[in-house]
């Protein structure tokens, strides 16, 4: 007997079709048991990369990366779930990276609403922690381009999960992609990627608390006046102002010797007389890595009147220490510096162009402070250009170690050629970049990197000519460092105010002796100035929106004019701090503003509750607690200002992983982006409205 | 069928922590329940059958790897370090502004001298009063009443300390510049 053939209880197609039903009943009901308040919509296509297109490759993803290094890229059997996930190797590196990006086209790249928050998700192994959660967006008018690094991933040999959630999405973009950036050697895996919505809060046009203030910001003008006349004026990380005067511009000071320093406590009004050791007027000054002030170069001496010998610049170099209120002296630079820049590198060194030496002339040597070192090296050591870059250069670090000279000055035409360029230290090369209007009228203009560092984006700002006795105008330039080929190009015109008699400034009347102050909500204050050398202050103050690129116009005005050796900077508590006015009768105005922006008026503050850690570590992730829901973080570096000119300023965007009220912050793995020190931890919720200040120390 | 799960979904969301539990509670018995009914009477059958419609592909015909890169292994010592799995990140920089086809300048010849400075140049004429005061070394265009646009701004009758009045301010020639006579 044959052995009865076994029959199915159900025939195939029928077992198959009860066996989906089931299934579907199964997903449907655990998908509302999971999500019972919202249904989050993973935006990624494909983001299992399990569905192959004719190629072989995942649909909708794409192999991306750039530079010299030996590499393998595809798919590999080893998914943590599904049957595939991505793995890129790099088996040797001189530069680059390799990434599998969502690809750029409009069914496949990720739509999204311009002010929202995405949470991205990646689960990945990897056998480095060069690994790199990299966005790229789509504006709708200029296309594709990258937005910036927003995580780190460690190394890890099981499945991890990494989660970031975007900034806000800016102004014009409609698409975003991403991918992980696998940046060294090493093998990195990557499997069901996810983005959603993170509905994060909107702004709400209430919690308005003061009319006025809540859209044009209040001006307080202190009771009391500042001891010494303040030039320069550094944000100390003891939360005092650092504020340096040696003799004031006053030739009878200098014939005394009478040279002021103070520490100025914005909390209690205090001032502290420093010791001051040599002539400082007009020296440079840049925030060491440990919060101490390096100081260099400053006035030998005074011109003759007979105009046969002009300004002499010291050599000299102190470093002023917070704890003791001391200045000590270093070895001297190798020339003397007045008006010398003063940037931070990557490595927590400085780098000294321009300004006049000794002998009134201008200084072409390069000074270059060694921070492991502790001293300004010798001339065998230092790369030198010889090339001349006037007073006060604003020479800006980027994001790859070269410095852009803005253009920005003080004194006089610009250089040759184009008036701007990029500084590559390492090989002591120069190269012209072109765009930037009026060159020869960008005397006491202002230059900033606008926020966030990340965007490579610097903005100049007015300016005028005191030689030639130029009528300042209201030209502002913008540049685009992520361009393979960057160039300045026009920016919104400076909103106009009024002039002394509060007469409406016309034509194309604008200022010189500006001040441009990164504030913690991702926005430019813009304040003060004046319209000839040394005369015509301008009561005007505007806030410049790095998103859209546009001045919200008439702001309140600080009631005391800003002109010559003028200042403003942001407090830790986000107000904004004005000191100084020099005019050329020779008078100086020792009061001291204060303005509180719109943000304050704007109902309840978040606050940074707890921080885990102060000191941290590039590519580390940090964690806080908040109050309140917050939608930004950033890192500002307190200022250290004169002559309009604080080219080490900058606003770095800490992207946020966030569990509720407990968020851990993405550290940059760039120092170039952040420079070693100490910097003020801002939190700010959806209105814009930031927290007062936390100090961290990095790097 | 997705209107219908949301007519669900909506109705639990509106029925109430208390009740959204007890419905919670009793979907995981049915889960249970169906799902290893399912997984009896699917048993054997297709391996798509909780992902249909996807592609059929299978790992065994992955398209054949990309790979790339030319560099010789050992010939660049300037390299960065690999980063370990225990290692801090390198930092991570990107390639932008490279400026192609733009040239760069070299470093100039060792100076024998600063650059020369052109009188004037901090805007002002040092011979008008002491040298804190700053006379426009030019003045603004328009400015016809030069004196009259000093004192405006706050500027006293000026002694020529210089030897010289480039902008005839002292015309009584008293060595008083915009003085009583002026
Ligand atoms: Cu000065």
């Amino acid at each position: 007997m044959p052995p009865a053939e076994a029959v199915p209880m159900f025939s195939p197609e029928l077992r198959r079709g009860l066996g989906r039903l089931l299934a579907l009943v199964l997903l449907l009901t655990v998908g509302l048991v999971a999500t019972p308040a919202e249904a989050a919509t993973n935006l990624v296509r494909n983001p299992g990369l399990e569905t192959l297109g004719p190629n072989g490759f995942p649909t909708c993803w794409e192999r991306s990366g750039l530079g010299d290094h030996s590499y393998t890229f595809g798919l590999t059997a080893d998914a943590r779930s599904g049957r595939r996930a991505m793995r890129i190797a790099i088996t040797e590196l001189t530069s680059g990276d390799r990434k599998a990006m969502m690809a750029e086209n409009a069914q496949c790249a990720p739509r999204v609403t311009v002010g929202n928050q995405y949470d991205l998700s990646v689960w990945y192994k990897s056998t480095t922690a060069a690994n790199a959660i990299t966005l790229f967006r789509h504006d709708t008018r200029d296309g594709w381009q990258y937005w910036l690094d927003s995580a780190t991933l460690a190394a890890t040999s099981t499945w991890q999960r990494k989660v970031v959630r975007t900034p806000p999405i800016p102004a014009n973009t409609d698409q975003i992609t991403w991918g992980v950036s696998l940046y060294s050697t090493g093998t990195l895996i990557t499997d069901d990627y996810s983005m959603v919505d993170a509905n994060a809060p909107m702004p709400t046009p209430s919690g308005c608390t003061d009319a006025a203030g809540c859209t044009r910001g209040k001006w307080q003008v202190m009771p009391y006046e500042s001891t010494v006349r303040g030039i320069h004026a550094v944000m100390l990380h003891n939360g005092k102002v650092l504020l340096v005067a040696g003799s004031g511009n006053d030739p009878s000071a200098f014939e005394a010797g009478t040279f002021k320093t103070a520490v100025y406590d914005p909390a209690t009004g205090a001032f502290t007389d420093v010791a001051t050791p040599v002539d400082l007027f007009c020296a440079g000054h840049v925030q060491l890595r440990d919060g101490r002030v390096l100081v260099m170069g400053g006035n030998k001496d005074y011109p003759t009147a007979d105009g046969t010998v002009g300004y002499k610049g010291l050599k000299d170099s102190y470093i002023f220490d917070p704890a003791t209120n001391r200045y000590s002296r270093t070895n001297d630079m190798l020339a003397g510096h007045w008006y010398p820049s003063a940037t931070m590198l990557g490595n927590g060194d400085i780098l000294s162009l321009g300004g006049l030496g000794e002998d009134s002339t201008g200084t072409t040597t390069t000074d270059y402070f060694s921070s492991a070192q502790q001293r300004w090296l010798p001339m065998n050591e230092v790369k030198q250009t010889w090339a001349w870059w006037g007073l006060y250069p604003a020479m800006v670090l980027m994001q790859d170690g070269r410095l852009f000279y803005t253009g920005s000055h003080t004194f006089g035409v610009a250089l040759p050629g184009s008036g701007a360029s990029i500084y590559d230290v390492g090989k002591g090369t120069i190269t012209d970049v072109p765009g930037l209007q009026r060159k020869d009228e960008r005397d006491q203009s202002m230059s900033v990197l606008l926020p966030p560092a990340q965007a490579q984006r610097v903005l100049t700002v007015g300016g005028g000519n005191g030689d030639a006795g130029a009528t300042a105008h209201r030209l502002t330039d913008v540049i685009d460092l992520k361009a393979a080929s960057p160039r300045y190009v026009p920016g919104p015109p400076l909103p106009q105010g009024t002039l002394t008699g509060g007469v409406p400034q016309s034509g194309d009347q604008g200022k010189m002796y500006v001040s441009l102050v990164l504030l913690p909500d991702g926005t430019v204050f813009e304040t003060g100035g004046a319209l000839h050398n040394r005369a015509d202050p301008v009561f005007e103050a505007s806030i410049f929106d790095p998103q859209t690129n546009q001045f919200r116009q008439d702001m309140a005005t600080d009631p005391v004019p800003r002109t010559y050796h003028s200042s403003a900077f942001l407090l830790p508590d986000g107000r904004v701090m004005a000191v100084g006015d020099n005019p050329g009768n020779g008078s100086f105005d020792n009061r001291i503003s204060v303005y509180s922006p719109p943000y304050l008026f704007k109902g309840a503050r978040p606050a940074i509750q707890t921080l885990a850690r102060t000191n941290w570590a590039y590519g580390s992730t940090q964690r806080i607690t908040v109050d309140s829901a917050v939608t930004r973080a950033s890192l500002i570096r307190p200022a250290a200002v004169t002559h309009s000119s604080d080219p080490n300023q900058r606003f770095v965007e800490l992207p946020m992983t966030v569990s509720g009220n407990t968020i851990d912050l993405n550290v940059t793995t760039n120092p170039n982006l952040a420079p070693p020190g100490w910097y003020m931890l801002f939190v700010h919720n959806a209105n814009g409205v930031p927290s007062i200040a936390k100090w961290v120390k990095l790097g | 069928m997705s209107r219908w799960f949301r007519a669900v979904a909506g109705w639990v969301r509106a029925s109430g922590r208390r009740g959204q539990l007890a419905v919670a509670a009793g979907l995981v018995l049915l889960v249970l329940v169906v799902g290893v009914v399912g997984v009896l009477v699917a048993g054997g059958g297709d391996s798509d059958i909780l992902w249909g419609g996807g592609t059929s592909a299978t790992p065994a015909d992955e398209p054949a790897e990309e790979s790339g890169g030319e560099s010789e292994p050992g010939q660049r010592p300037d390299a960065p370090d690999p980063t370990g799995p225990v290692g801090a990140p390198p930092p991570y920089v990107q390639p932008f502004a490279q400026q192609p086809g733009a040239k760069p300048r070299g470093a100039g010849p060792s100076p024998t001298a600063g650059v020369e400075i052109a009188e004037g140049t901090d805007g002002c004429d040092h011979a008008y009063g002491d040298r804190d005061v700053c006379v426009p070394w030019k003045f603004p265009d328009g400015v016809t009443d030069r004196c009259g646009w000093l004192r405006e701004r706050g500027f006293e009758p000026l002694k020529i300390t210089g030897g010289r009045d480039r902008h005839g301010l002292d015309r009584n020639d008293d060595g008083t510049a915009c003085g009583a006579g002026d």
